[in-house]
């Protein structure tokens, strides 16, 4: 049980992240489609950041400094990456779903190309040895051995991003001023304009901190799930966007959904290891247990979205581009 | 007295249009201003330029005999001018708080101090006697009450001069009274208002002067002790209105639409915004549903297009019943539709006029042969209708639909629905948005189609309207019909109680419009003639 | 002499003010805009080679060593599949519809047509034309999918065939490794699916006479013919146009008496079908050196299907210009594959495509906006000349002084 949790935090926690990347952007009034490819970029820029940084041995001794070094330039490679989006979206009004595409196409061409240009061999994957940055603490260890398992011995101080990313995210969008004028913008572009909010502005700040987040979710799905990165985060980028559409643009909503898709896919990976699953199947034989649980966390969450989006809450104005009359 | 605001020789062009063209305004102390104009006189363009939203071709703009320049509308803001927007400007899933704080929050680092904020409006509320639920989410509120937000977002700001946009349309009349207090009572307040309406009884009723303009132009500035009613509508419309329109009386034939008993549940609040509703509509009148906006005549007209489903009840349309049939089935069985909102239903926008003017014809003979669209038919269909209606567009049938002006847009709505000579004719706020020569050109239309024995049931908000063209009132009120009478027997006041559910009627549905029954009095009158 | 040249300026201007001739210069300019990106990078990186590179590039098919001729067969035996995902994504974009999920509908496309193709022996001579039907079949059916959940419970598509995409590709895989299918159609030392029966290729047609080994069949004529038939639905039939005007408004549609939500379905399964199609072409193709195509039984969506997104959207979504944008798109594609022989990495190729889609998203707003821009410019110098003096007078400081 302790394994299938620790596995499933390492689905939640990028899928958390990634879909309140989308949520700031939503929220200011642009569809980011893009999410995939800023997670790509994100992943890119901290694993070749990582990998060249172990070649020579930098920071050897604090690894959790690293990562952290890492995971800002992931950011800033996400948020460098969403300007393109930003452009695209607001200044020009163009249609933001094609944008979007386009940003993809050119994140995913880009990481192999950059990796394949500067790294030995022309090799598209950017190894990384994410052994250094498990936590490995054993300081729980005698009085609560599963916990302790969870979240200090397997757990990677990506966790714990995750979580102050999510405090930190339902703080800014309830409790303060720059909250409250980004979904304005979202709703009603028009009345925050004739409030004296610039909604250029707003709108802009929003597809950036996306990107930022975007690229931190990158960084975050590809360190734990592998050892290198192929240039793909396989699509999580549009399972985020489909969290944030089933937890409604709202942040605690969008981390229950995000639990509930992690676990239905970390249950596809590690089904294997619970007993009572096995001796199902083995009761069984003839039916196709593995596809079953592949397939599960998709089914499950179409289930679940065409529950819950009739009453959808989306932001009024996202994805219409706004345009300032009179000037 | 002191000229607290004053606009010289204000010019703003468009693209093929000036909107304003030498316009001189000034704004006194302490006074209410009224700014009356037909629909596209240039009201609205100087007010945004007073608020900050276009800057002027030309122009200057003083306070307090100072010149000062507003670039958008934090600069207006911060010279004190406010406005209450004709389209409300609130973010609708916020809370009225929210809504009135927004932009100028107060906070600490950042953090909205809400607490701060509601007592300070709290108080605003007791010093002008304006009452709204702070919590409230703006989309579960009441018009009248997301108004009152409006003002207090302007009071929250210190704002001395205040602009209401056509702030009447959308209320009752005892509502209406109600504002028109509020707004004297600002001005004793030392606030300065200006008044955008084109209602004269209003203007007549709490404004010291008059500024009315016409095609871009002023045509003079009046006190409004000096001037009357006639004066004001000859200068707002350059000829004498006529204030009813002629029509001969109503001859009632068969009956073309039945409802009975229909009931429409709102999915949001679960209420029966349509509640057990009941009518008939014969040839040869022109029933009018009248109403606040918000009390169900929208969804019973989108439950009568069949645009939404009704719980319960029926339609029947010339003896079919047509609750359950499709959209398909009711436009091509004998009704025609124009819609509530031109840009949302009744126009594809994005595609030309002559295609919009065919939109509920193309699948039908001869615009289309074994599935094929003939294009030389569409083409005739459409020049026919562009000359008969005169709808205006620079490239003929092959414009853009988008880039016709609203009021050509809505001609292209009236000409389609008027040319499929269905046998019922339901038009949900047919004039929105037209100048008057084009409503006085839909009613004599509309007029025309019941004297050819047509059947039309209009819904209205405009109490104008409602007493101009109609044969027989129905009042709307909470989703029920509370009235059922025939125009010439009522008052604009006393609709006005039914209209504000102050009086309610118990309505049969079959007794007024039924012809020829010895013992109802009112239809001898009616139909004898 | 001058009424034939006012003739001319006439029939100019009607081409110069239609949309298909904005979408034209819109997509030429951003191609121009991709290649220059594609070769300023190629300079950077590895300025010896640059000049051998960017001849390379612009060679494309000709770089083909058995030459250009062949190279032509080539690239269009390669473009065919795309074509079908172009198509379909683009006929779904015409309706309003963002079909992402080609992928999944191409995949359930492959996985039919080859159940049909290997075990249906018994078809004999229908055994090519029942895979076909059975590829398009399976491709409706997963297209519909994703139209039902937007028609009924308004779950957006692009979400909805995603998820479609996962479950189709997790699903084929999964059947063909069940114990029923596993011996029959897998080969198990490759873990490749088996090649399908000679009955039940496509045929080469005369191209094997015209472009030798270049793997050129007739799935390319059913490609062109399918693109006409898609622009003939489209624009002259009640059909597509009633499909067409749900995309352009949906409670517009509604109102005129369509019915929008069967119209959703339709549109989406018809777009799946056309990827189902070019799925089950592709797998029946008797190319690859005569030996047949297999699908690798591995969990990642085929590309194919994405492919056609960016097609669609060089097009403006006309199936006409798919056929042409494809085709471009596999000639610079040749070339970034013969580009590695100079050392360059061919995902070059890949920046450019997307730098031509980024770049068409808006050169389409700014060829559609060149009469505005102009007028724009004008006033901005006029302002600019004019303003100076005028904004003077309202400056409150030079008030108060």
């Amino acid at each position: 049980m302790a394994f299938f949790i620790s596995q499933s935090l390492y689905f939640i926690i990028p899928l958390l992240i990634v879909a309140l990347a989308g949520m700031f952007s939503e929220k200011s009034g642009t569809v980011n489609i893009a999410l995939e490819g800023l997670m790509v970029m994100g992943a890119f820029c901290g694993t070749f950041f990582i990998n060249k940084m172990q070649a020579v041995g930098f920071l050897e001794n604090a690894p959790q400094f690293l990562l952290i070094i890492a995971l800002l330039l992931a950011g800033i490679g996400g948020a460098l990456f969403s300007s393109l989006l930003g452009f695209l979206a607001i200044n020009m009004r163009a249609n933001q779903v094609i944008g979007g595409t386009a940003i993809n196409l050119l994140a995913g061409a880009l990481a192999v190309f950059l990796a394949r240009q500067f790294q030995e061999n022309h090799a598209v994957q950017i190894s990384y040895n994410k052994e250094a940055f498990r936590f490995k603490s054993d300081f729980l260890a005698d009085v609560f051995p599963n916990l302790n398992y969870i979240f200090f011995n397997q757990a990677y101080l990506t966790l714990y991003i995750g979580i102050i990313i999510l405090i930190i995210s339902t703080i800014v969008i309830y409790k303060t001023r720059f909250g409250s004028r980004l979904s304005a913008c979202g709703e009603h572009p028009e009345a925050a304009q004739s409030v004296g909010i610039n909604v250029y502005r707003y709108r802009w700040i929003g597809v950036l901190f996306s990107g930022f987040l975007g690229g931190i979710g990158g960084l975050v799905y590809a360190l734990p799930i592998s050892v290198s990165f192929e240039g793909t985060v396989g699509g999580y980028g549009f399972l985020a966007l489909a969290v944030l559409i089933f937890g409604q643009w709202k942040p605690l909503r969008v981390f229950l959904a995000a639990i509930f898709f992690g676990l239905f896919k970390a249950l596809s990976v590690t089904f294997f290891a619970f007993d009572w699953i096995n001796n199902i199947i083995e009761l069984l034989p003839n039916v196709p247990f593995g596809t079953i649980f592949r397939i599960l966390p998709y089914i499950a969450t179409m289930v679940v979205l065409a529950i819950s989006s009739k009453s959808s809450k989306a932001p009024k104005a996202s994805g219409i581009p706004f345009d300032f009359k009179g000037r | 007295m002191q000229k607290i605001i004053e606009m010289r020789d204000i010019c703003k062009q468009f693209p093929g249009i000036l909107a304003n063209n030498h316009v001189n305004f000034d704004l006194r102390k302490g006074e209410i201003h009224a700014l009356l104009g037909e629909n596209g006189a240039g009201k609205s363009t100087l007010m945004s330029i007073l608020f900050g939203i276009y800057l002027p071709t030309s122009g200057q703009i003083l306070k307090n005999g100072e010149p000062i320049e507003i670039n958008s509308p934090n600069d207006a803001n911060n010279y004190g001018i406010g406005m209450v927007h004709q389209h409300f400007k609130l973010v609708e899933v916020f809370t009225i708080l929210d809504n009135i704080i927004m932009g100028v929050e107060p906070n600490k680092f950042g953090f909205v101090k809400r607490n701060q904020a509601k007592k300070e409006i709290e108080d605003l509320c007791k010093q002008y006697d304006l009452s709204v639920d702070l919590n409230s989410i703006v989309q579960d509120v009441s018009v009248n009450m997301q108004q009152r937000t409006e003002i207090l977002k302007m009071l929250y700001r210190h704002n001395d001069i205040l602009i209401f946009d056509e702030p009447t349309a959308v209320l009752t009349p005892q509502e209406i009274k109600q504002l028109l207090n509020t707004m004297k009572f600002l001005t004793k307040q030392g606030k300065s208002i200006i008044f955008i309406t084109h209602k004269l009884d209003e203007i007549m009723e709490v404004c010291d002067r008059v500024t009315v303009l016409r095609r871009g132009n002023v045509i003079g500035t009046v006190e409004t002790k000096n001037t009357t009613k006639e004066d004001l509508s000859r200068m707002m419309v350059g000829r004498d209105v006529i204030f009813n329109i002629e029509k001969k009386p109503a001859k009632l034939g068969d009956i073309i639409l039945e409802v009975n008993d229909l009931t429409v549940v709102s999915e949001r609040t679960k209420k029966n915004v349509v509640d057990h509703v009941s009518f008939r509509v014969r040839e040869g009148e022109i029933v009018c549903i009248a109403g606040v906006d918000g009390n169900g005549q929208s969804e019973l007209g989108q439950a009568l297009s069949g645009l939404i489903k009704t719980n319960s009840g029926e339609i029947i349309l010339k003896g079919v019943d047509v609750t359950h049939k499709s959209i398909r089935f009711r436009n091509d069985n004998g009704m025609s539709n124009v819609p509530e909102d031109r840009h949302k239903h009744g126009l594809i926008l994005a595609d030309t006029l002559g295609n919009n003017l065919a939109l509920k014809k193309y699948h039908l003979k001869p615009f289309q042969n074994h599935g094929l669209i003939k294009t030389k038919p569409i083409y005739d269909l459409a020049k026919k209708l562009i000359e008969n209606f005169d709808i205006r567009s620079g490239e003929g049938f092959k414009a853009r639909m988008g880039a016709l002006s609203g009021g050509n847009q809505q001609k292209a709505i009236i000409a389609r629905e008027i040319d499929k000579d269905s046998s019922l004719f339901l038009s949900i706020q047919t004039v929105r948005g037209l100048d008057v020569g084009a409503v006085e050109f839909a009613h004599n239309k509309i007029i025309e189609e019941r004297d050819k024995g047509k059947a039309v049931l209009l819904i209205s908000f405009e109490l104008d309207e409602v007493m101009d063209v109609s044969d027989r009132i129905l009042v709307m009120y909470e989703g029920k019909i509370v009235k059922n009478v025939l125009a010439k027997d009522i008052t604009v006041e006393e609709l006005g109680l039914y209209m504000a559910g102050v009086k309610k009627d118990t309505v049969f549905p079959d007794k007024i419009s039924q012809p020829y029954t010895p013992n109802e009095e009112t239809q001898e009158e009616m139909t004898n003639e | 002499m001058s009424n034939f040249n006012s003739k001319i300026k006439a029939y100019w201007k009607k081409i110069h003010k239609s949309d298909g001739f904005s979408a034209l210069t819109g997509a030429l300019l951003a191609i121009a805009i991709g290649l220059l990106v594609g070769m300023v990078l190629m300079i950077i990186i590895n300025p010896e080679n640059s000049m051998q590179g960017i001849g390379r590039l612009l060679k494309g098919m000709f770089n083909n060593p058995r030459g250009g001729w062949i190279g032509l067969g080539q690239m269009l035996y390669r473009a065919t599949p795309i074509i079908f995902t172009g198509l379909a994504v683009a006929f779904a974009f015409k309706t309003g519809l963002f079909n992402i999920g080609a992928t999944g509908q191409y995949t359930v496309g492959i996985f039919a047509a080859l159940l049909v193709g290997v075990l249906g022996d018994k078809l004999g001579a229908f055994q090519w034309i029942v895979a076909v039907l059975a590829g398009m079949g399976a491709g409706f059916i997963w297209g519909a999918i994703p139209g039902i959940f937007k028609a009924r419970y308004n779950v957006h598509e692009v979400i909805t065939s995603i998820m479609f995409n996962y479950i189709g590709m997790y699903l084929v895989n999964g059947l063909l490794n069940s114990n029923s299918l596993k011996t029959l159609v897998v080969d198990g030392s490759t873990n490749r699916t088996v090649k399908i029966d000679q009955t039940a290729r496509t045929s080469y047609g005369f191209f094997n006479d015209l472009f030798p080994n270049s793997g050129l069949d007739i799935s390319i004529l059913i490609a062109i013919g399918t693109a006409i038939l898609m622009y003939f639905i489209l624009n002259k039939t009640v059909f597509g146009r009633e499909l067409k005007s749900v995309g352009l408004n949906r409670d517009a549609a509604k109102y005129a008496g369509v019915n929008e939500k069967r119209s959703i379905v339709l549109s989406m399964a018809i777009s799946g079908m056309l990827a189902g199609l070019g799925g089950a072409l592709f797998i029946l193709a008797p190319s690859v050196y005569n030996l047949g195509t297999v699908y690798p039984i591995e969990n990642v969506l085929l590309n194919p299907g994405f492919d056609g997104i960016p097609v669609a959207l060089l097009a403006s979504s006309n199936p006409i210009g798919v056929i042409f944008s494809t085709t471009f798109v596999s000639y610079i594609k040749l070339a970034g594959n013969s580009m590695q022989g100079v050392g360059f990495v061919a995902e070059i190729v890949e920046i450019i495509i997307a730098v031509i889609i980024y770049f068409s998203a808006f050169s389409l707003i700014m060829t559609q906006n060149i009469g505005n821009i102009k007028v724009f410019i004008k006033k901005f110098k006029k302002k600019k000349q004019k303003e100076k003096p005028e904004f003077k007078g309202i400056d409150p400081k030079a008030g108060e002084k």
